[in-house]
């Protein structure tokens, strides 16, 4: 074992016991490895009285007491300067404010689901006159029907807003009954939209405005 | 010093109630434990007043997040994490505000080498500083945890966030370089 490989042992200081005998045997024969070893362990004594002697915290107390000075200012400024953000979600957290919400929240989604059952119920009541208005009509006029695409342009105005009303072309081209209940409301319309139907049934052919014309007097009748 | 270390289960019933907002049972906690995080922030940063507002804003942190504590982990654990990331933070803005007076009293070591004999705040300041000039802040942390408070390699290797063979390495450099430096800073006394 040479003397470089003595001094690095020992600086790192963990040594095997095989190790340390070759160690030993060196230093008894190494006056440069042994003046080494004395600095090491003289550096050990060294850490070991640093390891020892603990610094003093002077005043111990007057730090904890300025530390909990520091926390209760600081939850004075808490209580009398909370954030806007602290202010609403400790609003929203009060029992009272939540019950409220909830009752609102209720109270909405009760009349929404009540404007949509009566909504329901005019469509079911609608639906119920327009059927009576077609076996009326059925019975009085011939089965020589004019094109009826028109009128699907008519009730897309009338009924454009009555979102149960989701019918296809198809089945208003073939049942009568409902485009006649649809021109019975034509009374109840908007002066707007009425203007709107109106300049429809200008482009009528004649054939069509004798149907038309047909329809409206059973509706009177 | 007149902290004494509380059994943990009386620890974790002053925290629990400092929890819900017990600044009583808060105060008995850092009266008994705030000597331990001056201790580390002195040896790390080596001056007193540095190592007190360390431990003021520790305690501050501590209170203000008591309530995400995780009494899986050990107070002391969890304490010196925060005093060694505030410890960074001081080092950090000291290298920026001043550069660190490195002249040595030389007179400050020699002669002492009975490790029973006890050294004075100054003197232990002095000679942290000294061996541990030109570690890098890692290396240094480690050497005070594991070699001056005597930590767990494990507790070292969880308060760093390091895996335990980086905290075995860290420590194996730091205290080749300090030992080299008390063996040149002796050889140079006794020329």
């Amino acid at each position: 074992m040479n003397c470089e490989s003595v001094k690095k042992m020992l600086l790192e200081g963990e040594t095997k016991t095989s190790e340390n005998l070759e160690v030993t045997e060196h230093l008894k024969n190494c006056e440069e490895c042994l003046s080494f070893s004395s600095n090491i362990k003289t550096a050990e004594s060294q850490l070991a009285m640093l390891k020892n002697s603990k610094p003093i915290l002077n005043e111990p107390e007057l730090l904890s007491l300025s530390i909990l000075n520091q926390i209760r200012s600081e939850q004075k400024k808490d209580i009398l300067q909370p954030s806007i953000l602290d202010a609403i979600l400790n609003w929203f957290m009060l029992k009272q404010v939540r019950l409220a919400l909830y009752s609102v929240l209720f109270l909405f989604s009760s009349l929404y689901f009540y404007e949509e059952a009566v909504a329901l119920k005019n469509v079911v009541a609608l639906e119920s006159n327009l059927n009576n208005a077609g076996q009326q009509y059925e019975a009085s006029i011939s089965d020589n029907m004019p094109n009826l695409s028109f009128f699907y342009d008519i009730y897309k105005l009338i009924a454009g807003e009555k979102k149960h009303l989701n019918l296809s072309k198809e089945w208003l081209v073939v049942n009568k009954s409902f485009i006649k209940g649809l021109l019975g409301e034509y009374n109840s319309l908007t002066p707007e939209k009425k203007i709107k139907v109106d300049e429809l049934k200008k482009k009528l052919t004649k054939e069509q405005t004798e149907f038309l014309d047909e329809l409206m007097n059973v509706k009177k009748n | 010093m007149n902290s004494k270390i509380i059994i943990e289960e009386e620890l974790l019933k002053l925290i629990r109630e400092a929890q819900k907002g017990d600044l009583n049972a808060f105060e008995t906690v850092l009266k008994n434990y705030q000597y331990y995080a001056y201790t580390v922030a002195f040896r790390v940063l080596t001056n007193d007043d540095d190592a007190k507002d360390v431990v003021q804003e520790c305690f501050i942190r501590i209170w203000k997040n008591l309530g995400g504590y995780n009494a899986k982990v050990k107070f002391t654990t969890w304490m010196y994490k925060i005093v060694i990331n505030l410890c960074y933070d001081k080092l950090r803005r000291r290298k920026t505000e001043y550069e660190r007076n490195e002249v040595l009293d030389e007179q400050l070591i020699s002669g002492k080498d009975n490790p029973e004999q006890l050294l004075s705040n100054k003197e232990q300041a002095e000679i942290i500083k000294h061996i541990s000039d030109g570690l890098p802040e890692k290396q240094r942390m480690v050497f005070v945890l594991r070699d001056l408070e005597e930590l767990t390699t494990d507790e070292v290797s969880q308060i760093m966030e390091m895996s335990i063979e980086s905290v075995k390495a860290n420590l194996s450099i730091a205290r080749k370089t300090i030992r080299t430096k008390l063996i040149k800073w002796r050889i140079t006394d006794e020329l």
